[in-house]
């Protein structure tokens, strides 16, 4: 993992905090819980890689802000390539981020996750993933 | 590297990175990792296909001039008259 620190206007960029990769073509959802906390935390996740079986490249994002009330603010999830989507943002049961993706095909699929804590809430957050799960389900499992 | 387990009733893939061993659940069963070149692979359908749609531009415009020779209805419509527009304010050279 390089963890590129920027100065005070720039914030801090984690490149490649997360390699995910699997070889089985489905389930067709990826769930990947972070450690972001209801600590009012703004974040920009973004995935880049490659998805084998559908012949297509992957950059997909996901952004939101976390508020101390339960709250998820300013969410919105963005997809380019096509190879795989930012599905969805949820809380899980202890009230951290998930990130939810989607794909037709997740054969030979892999992707890093890069990170971009450039606000001045969550500013230099240290991103990670803590569990991650491939699954069929499409609403939140964490 | 990431460790791949399924759950047992087999539908889940759970991942666990380097240093994550205490999650691992002893129903989990360890997936075996073949270091084999994948085999190649044909895309789906609806892969090859978005490949080679035309552009959704190009296909708008496809609409447009069935519009226009009146093969489907919705000449003198607003969208067709904003676009028509454009193509006034913009002539095709001959």
């Amino acid at each position: 993992m390089a963890v590129l620190q920027g100065d005070s206007r720039i914030g801090t960029q984690q490149k490649a905090f997360y390699r995910f990769m699997t070889a089985a073509g489905e389930p067709l959802y990826v769930h990947m819980k972070t450690n972001i906390d209801l600590n009012y935390i703004m974040f920009c996740i973004e995935a880049e890689g490659y998805n084998y079986g559908l012949t297509l490249p992957i950059l997909c994002s996901w952004i939101g802000y976390t508020y101390g009330d339960g709250s998820l603010y300013n969410t919105a999830v963005t997809n380019y390539y096509g190879g795989m989507n930012a599905h969805g943002i949820y809380y899980s049961s202890d009230s951290k981020i998930v990130l939810r993706a989607y794909a037709g095909s997740h054969y030979y699929n892999g992707f890093i996750l890069n990170s971009y804590m450039v606000n001045p809430n969550g500013y230099q957050y240290r991103v990670s993933i803590t569990n991650a799960i491939q699954t069929s389900n499409s609403g939140n499992y964490y | 590297m990431l460790r791949q387990f399924r759950d047992p009733d087999g539908t889940s893939i759970h991942f666990i990175a380097e240093g994550q061993e205490a999650n691992i659940q002893p129903e989990w069963t360890e997936i075996e990792i073949s270091n084999d070149p994948p085999p190649f692979v044909d895309p789906p359908y609806f892969i090859k296909r978005m490949k080679e749609y035309p552009g959704v531009g190009d296909q708008l415009d496809m609409l447009w001039h069935m519009m226009d020779d009146e093969i489907i209805p919705g000449k003198g419509s607003e969208w067709y008259n904003q676009i028509l527009a454009v193509k006034n304010a913009h002539p095709k050279p001959e």
